[in-house]
């Protein structure tokens, strides 16, 4: 008995550690993009004009499957990626072989637009949530926030590990779960849970927390997967992660919560530009461990939200409260959270915020709503701290958190 | 003219290699052509062929079906060229150029050109046939088509189709205008595509716009779908 409490512990202490372990092991799949036609005239198409239902599918299928047979490989599963014009098969490795070797292979193929490794992702929590109560509502004025936005009928995108409903902040706040990680019934999980508290739990119910955008409309895409009982720490891997941006895509949604990281993947920064070009807000939590905030922090037109407290300095990067963070868990519990991923959560809040109030709002424009700038008009290049009430007040050109624009004119962070 | 034949071919020969091969067999319970029954309201197979070649935008594809012409049966031959192009995530323009003909019915087969823009699953097209049906005068089509994703495989769909004729329409004391709408649901299971839609026409007499005749065909019909792709 001792022993399996020895184990078990071992087990809780080095969870955070697995998933970043699992990053450092060679790929074991790849991914194998096919190129699919823009949509034409067929003889016999029956006037629907849907990528999943024509079929050019099978005929993709015929060709992945001819590929794999070729290239010594096992068709594992497959996902249209329509905003990429793509395909995306997932190919299994024979045992020995070198993801990189097989994807160069692959590239050269006429057949196949690109290939890449199936890469490992994970979620950027500590579970180490015992410090003094700082609550984040206070910092950004919250209620004096929500009397001119509440991120009414905004769609934001999380792409986590499961979102667990029952939790009374969360009853009737999340529109849509979808389950990316497997063929499964859709799990509710920590992080997922903890991360959507932040941002849409119900405000006025007699419980809990209030979400930074409780009125925002919270599409809970399961793309992670928590390792462990009783941990946030949770894996990801960029084909579950596409196929969860492919779906924000299709929904139409106005923010992407990336709480997560991992390496530069092709496939997820083709998805990110197709989501920037049609003006979504995408916020990402920067990973204290890369010195340039991890991907998909890194890439250019994502918003990357880093802790207050960052051992690092990412140039560009927003600095928002991730200690001591007061948020839901699955049940009817609630506690103290810490890490970037709730940085990041807080600032896609905000964004549901700012889209209320300028729906059409450019990602320029979000910049300049968020950036206090130097005395000079100058863009800083350290990170930089967020005056919420000085961008509502921008943004909506209206007087709140007693008039921060003035502020906000003069580039000072209220706190 | 072989060294023509030559380049043509290696240049097929050399594209093989990325063009993308569709085949698919489907049975509908009335083949209906823009609102109008090329089956006199009998069931119809069809077998068809698609060609790819998505890196370039071309495609070429053709269609056999059974039809039921003047009271007689016959088999379509249908056959269609184009270049699609993506502008965006959601764009994307068509054209190109079909021709249809007929055994036995030489008197029918037509030409049309078509061009069309795509923004996601809303198609527009416009086509222009300068003798349709071979009956002497030229026919402007336009049609709208949408589709929906919803729960699992199902998904619904709908088509609004207009047509107008030139020439002189005295001798038929009818208009020159002819609609056609299509509303369906479809269950896709890859690679099975089912479809059960509602079919309707407005205007004037079918043969004002040079279509076969089909005794006894009903201007509103189910049409029901099975197909299989591979």
């Amino acid at each position: 008995m001792m022993r399996a409490w020895l184990l078990a512990a071992v087990f809780f202490a080095l969870g955070p550690c697995a998933a970043a372990l699992a990053e450092t092991q060679q790929p074991t799949q790849v991914l194998v993009m096919l190129r699919a036609a823009a949509p034409h005239l067929h003889a016999a198409d029956g006037y629907v004009a849907s990528y999943t239902t024509s079929p050019a599918e099978t005929a993709h299928k015929r060709i992945a499957r001819a590929l794999a047979r070729q290239y010594g490989l096992q068709l594992v599963d497959s996902w249209p990626m329509p905003a990429l014009g793509l395909d995306c098969f997932v190919m299994q490795l024979a045992p020995g072989t070198s993801a990189s070797d097989v994807t160069q292979l692959l590239s050269h193929d006429t057949r196949v637009e690109s290939a890449e490794p199936r890469l490992a992702f994970h979620t950027l929590a500590k579970d180490d949530p015992l410090y003094p109560l700082q609550p984040t509502a206070r910092q950004w004025h919250l209620a004096e926030l929500h009397a001119l936005a509440t991120g009414r009928n905004v769609k934001v995108a999380e792409v986590d590990s499961g979102v667990d409903t029952t939790n009374p902040d969360l009853t009737g706040q999340v529109i849509e779960q979808r389950n990316f990680v497997d063929d499964g019934g859709y799990r509710a999980e920590l992080h997922g849970t903890e991360v959507a508290g932040i941002i849409v739990a119900r405000e006025g119910n007699g419980v809990g927390i209030v979400g930074i955008a409780p009125q925002a409309r919270l599409l809970a895409l399961r793309a992670c997967w928590q390792l462990a009982d009783g941990s946030a720490t949770s894996a990801c891997d960029s084909f579950t992660l596409a196929k969860a941006l492919q779906y924000a895509l299709e929904k139409h949604v106005q923010v992407i919560n990336l709480s997560l990281t991992g390496p530069n993947d092709r496939l997820l920064q083709r998805l990110l530009d197709a989501a920037l070009a049609r003006h979504i807000t995408v916020v990402s939590a920067v990973d204290d461990n890369a010195a340039d905030g991890g991907f998909p922090a890194s890439h250019p037109g994502v918003l990357a939200v880093a802790s207050e407290h960052s051992p690092i300095q990412v140039a560009g990067a927003w600095l928002a409260p991730a200690e001591d963070i007061p948020t839901t868990q699955p049940g009817p519990r609630w506690n103290l959270v810490n890490g970037s991923s709730f940085a990041a959560a807080e600032v896609s809040g905000l964004a549901a915020l700012l889209r209320e109030l300028s729906p059409d709002i450019t990602l320029t424009q979000l910049h300049d709503a968020l950036h206090a700038r130097t005395a000079l008009g100058l863009a800083s290049m350290r990170p930089m701290s967020i005056d919420a009430c000085a961008a509502l007040a921008q943004v909506s050109r209206r007087c709140t958190c007693d008039c921060a624009l003035a502020h906000a004119s003069l580039g000072r962070p209220r706190r | 003219m072989l060294r023509v034949v030559v380049a043509v071919l290696l240049a097929l020969f050399a594209m093989q290699a990325r063009a993308q091969l569709t085949g698919s067999a489907s049975f509908v319970s009335d083949y209906r052509f823009r609102g109008v029954s090329l089956s006199d309201d009998r069931p119809a197979a069809q077998l068809s062929f698609d060609y790819d070649w998505p890196a370039s935008g071309w495609y070429a594809g053709s269609m056999m079906s059974n039809v039921r012409l003047d009271s007689r049966h016959a088999a379509q031959l249908l056959g269609y060229a184009g270049y699609a192009h993506r502008l965006n995530a959601d764009f994307s323009w068509e054209g190109g150029v079909r021709y249809t003909r007929f055994s036995g019915h030489e008197s029918y087969a037509y030409a049309e050109a078509y061009t069309g823009l795509t923004f996601r699953q809303l198609t527009g097209r416009i086509y222009y046939a300068p003798n349709y049906f071979k009956a002497g005068y030229a026919v402007w089509y336009a049609e709208l088509n949408d589709s929906h994703a919803l729960a699992g495989p199902w998904y619904a769909f709908a088509h609004a189709g207009y047509l107008r004729r030139a020439g002189d329409v005295a001798e038929y004391h009818v208009s020159r205008f002819h609609s056609d709408f299509r509303a369906g649901i479809g269950f896709a299971l890859q690679p099975w595509n089912f479809q059960l839609s509602w079919t309707t026409t407005r205007g004037a007499a079918d043969a004002a716009f040079g279509y076969p005749s089909a005794a006894g065909a009903n201007r509103n019909a189910w049409v029901l779908g099975i197909s299989y792709a591979w």
